[in-house]
């Protein structure tokens, strides 16, 4: 399934370039993360705990930058197990500036498994998109924020 | 097929449901009806730690007329709901939807406050709630709160709930005079799950003009769409054919359906107008007060 | 995970109590079937679909399969063991036989109970009625069309009897087999 879109951020480029590679800030935006770090500059360890009504899991996965072209444009691949099956992908985001403000652009080819799949594919967009929006809702508030020292 | 270990708790009060509901937090969830959620246990997709069974409460199961408001508990039943006198003459949209949920022995169980929990953007209820901006009442650890419809539902059975909140109560305004309304679904079988839903409600003054219109979806997107614009185009009018066929050609621009297993966006796009159109010419007729055309 | 204890409950089935300690988790379609060893109660999807679990539970018909034996602590039920009395097939089991309203006979207790409710409220349905009636329990022998004759078969009987022989003013039973 795709997850696409774009977000407008109210802060030059490279400010939301660092946002969204920073595993601290990146932690605290994503809806049920439980946990966040980074292995090495371009690996990344999660849990996260996703629930939908009745339908909870807890989600252990590792998300991997394939490329940056500092600062418009990284592209990654992630996967994750729970005990409600799988998720694996790909996506990318693009970032330009105009007038003032960052147009990021984003792109994922999301392939999901298991017992999770078996939901419908209504549920599956309509939610991921939701989350996705919310996390994107939390970035912008740390863009506008001042860089940390 | 057989659900996974729980604890089971028969909450004696509201205060000791949510208090439950707190104390598990994440953890628990509310068994109500139990047609929406045991099916979800039964296939392992949901696996709830604890759950809080409230259908000992009683005080929650009533349906009440006060002014301009129906207030119906959360645990009223969906058939005791379909058999109201009171329903039938304060809300008929209400009756109208209940009528078209699942199967008679699922109306039985299904309860009023768990569709709305449970939030499935086909479903009956929470398209109606929409078109009527009705209320959700919720009591929580810090007491109670109001949610309108249009904050309730966030996407697919999602909603602004918080994890330790019960539904208590449902509210809608009572149906004022002039009014007809229709609630009308297209589904493979009857009592499928629908494809499209539409809920109409229409008022007309005495000489016929559209006071006001009620519009909204079920099943395009993830949660119920009301069609504010569709309604604009109707009010004023004498609900002529044009303003139909304008106010459901809208609706379908205004809907943003998905492909999927039953249907793809196209088809639900075009079954949007085509389903607008048969409610509002319905909910004209119903309202007695203008002549068919 | 620590073992979550069994809880016991007391059921009214057909008229006789039962009393038993179950996981919380024990379906009472399950329960009916396996603890009570009532297996006249058939089990063909266990998520709500299908019909051949139907129940009535305190007077209204209830999927067993989405229902906690827990939940019925305490309950009065009535499975198809408990339609016919001392032999005799009610109005609506004997209209069934005749006019061939079975053949495998798996959906026929899902069936006999949606029915049955429908000629409590309605006695004297439409086609219309009968076949929205039964919409909720599926069968893949008979294309329905025999047992939608077999439920006007049977209202038709009741409204002939109750012509020649008005329903006596004494109270009706609760909870048991009436049509």
């Amino acid at each position: 399934m795709k997850i696409k879109g774009e977000r407008t951020f109210d802060a030059p480029r490279e400010r939301v370039w660092e946002i969204l590679l920073d595993p601290d800030i990146i932690a605290k935006c994503i809806p049920g993360c439980q946990r966040l770090e980074a292995v090495d500059a371009d690996t990344f360890e999660a849990t996260l705990k996703i629930g939908v009504g009745a339908v909870s899991g807890t989600y252990d996965g590792t998300l991997r930058i394939r490329e940056r072209v500092v600062p418009s444009r990284y592209a990654m691949s992630f996967e994750g197990t729970g005990r409600g099956g799988f998720v694996r992908g790909t996506g990318a985001a693009d970032l330009r500036e105009e007038n003032g403000v960052t147009v990021v652009v984003y792109d994922c080819d999301v392939e999901v498994g298991g017992l999770i799949a078996s939901v419908g594919q209504r549920v599956l967009e309509g939610v991921s998109g939701f989350l996705v929006g919310q996390m994107f809702s939390k970035l912008q508030v740390y863009a506008v924020q001042e860089a940390a020292p | 097929m057989k659900p996974s270990p729980f604890t089971y708790h028969r909450a004696a009060s509201v205060d000791d449901a949510v208090a439950w509901l707190g104390r598990h937090e994440g953890d628990a969830k509310v068994l109500a009806g139990g047609q929406s959620l045991v099916p979800l246990m039964n296939f392992r997709l949901a696996a709830p730690a604890v759950l809080v069974d409230i259908n000992s409460l009683h005080e929650l199961s009533s349906i009440r007329r006060t002014n301009g408001t129906l207030t119906i508990g959360a645990l009223t039943r969906q058939s005791a709901v379909e058999d109201s006198g009171l329903v039938a003459e304060a809300c008929p949209l209400l009756l109208q939807a209940t009528r078209l949920i699942g199967h008679r022995t699922v109306r039985n169980r299904g309860t009023v406050g768990g569709s709305m929990a449970h939030a499935d953007p086909v479903a009956e209820y929470p398209a109606t709630l929409v078109a009527l901006d009705g209320e959700i009442v919720a009591r929580g650890p810090d007491g109670e709160r109001r949610i309108a419809a249009r904050d309730f539902f966030l996407t697919v059975c999602m909603t602004s709930l918080g994890a330790n909140e019960l539904v208590t109560e449902v509210r809608v305004p009572v149906q004022p005079p002039g009014t007809g309304s229709a609630f009308l679904e297209q589904s493979r079988r009857h009592g499928d799950y629908a494809i499209v839903g539409v809920a109409a409600a229409v008022t007309v003054d005495e000489d016929g003009t559209c006071r006001d219109a009620r519009l909204a979806l079920a099943g395009v997107g993830g949660t119920p769409l009301r069609c504010d614009g569709a309604e604009a185009v109707l009010r004023g009018t004498r609900l002529e054919e044009t303003a139909i066929a304008e106010a459901a050609s809208s609706s379908a621009a205004a809907a943003d359906p998905t492909d999927d297993l039953h249907a793809t966006a196209q088809y639900k796009r075009a079954m949007v107008e085509v389903y607008v159109k048969r409610a509002l010419r319905l909910a004209r007729a119903r309202t007695g007060r203008v002549v068919a055309h | 995970m620590s073992a979550i204890p069994s809880i016991e409950i007391t059921v009214t089935v057909n008229g006789t109590p039962y009393t038993r300690f179950v996981e919380p988790r024990r379906l009472l379609s399950d329960f009916i079937r396996e603890d009570l060893e009532l297996t006249g109660t058939h089990v063909g999807c266990e998520h709500g679909v299908c019909g051949a679990c139907t129940v009535q539970l305190n007077g209204r018909t209830a999927r067993a399969c989405l229902t906690f034996a827990v939940q019925a602590d305490g309950a009065e039920l009535v499975t198809i063991e408990g339609l016919a009395q001392g032999g005799t097939l009610t109005r609506l089991q004997q209209a069934f036989w005749d006019h061939h309203g079975l053949q495998c006979g798996f959906c026929t207790p899902g069936m006999l109970m949606c029915a049955g409710e429908l000629l409590e409220r309605e006695p004297n349905p439409t086609e219309g009625q009968i076949r929205e009636a039964i919409a909720g329990a599926l069968c893949r022998c008979t294309g329905y069309h025999h047992i939608v004759e077999s439920v006007k078969a049977a209202a038709a009987a009741r409204l002939e009897e109750s012509h020649r022989d008005p329903p006596s003013p004494a109270a009706q039973p609760r909870a048991t087999a009436k049509v």
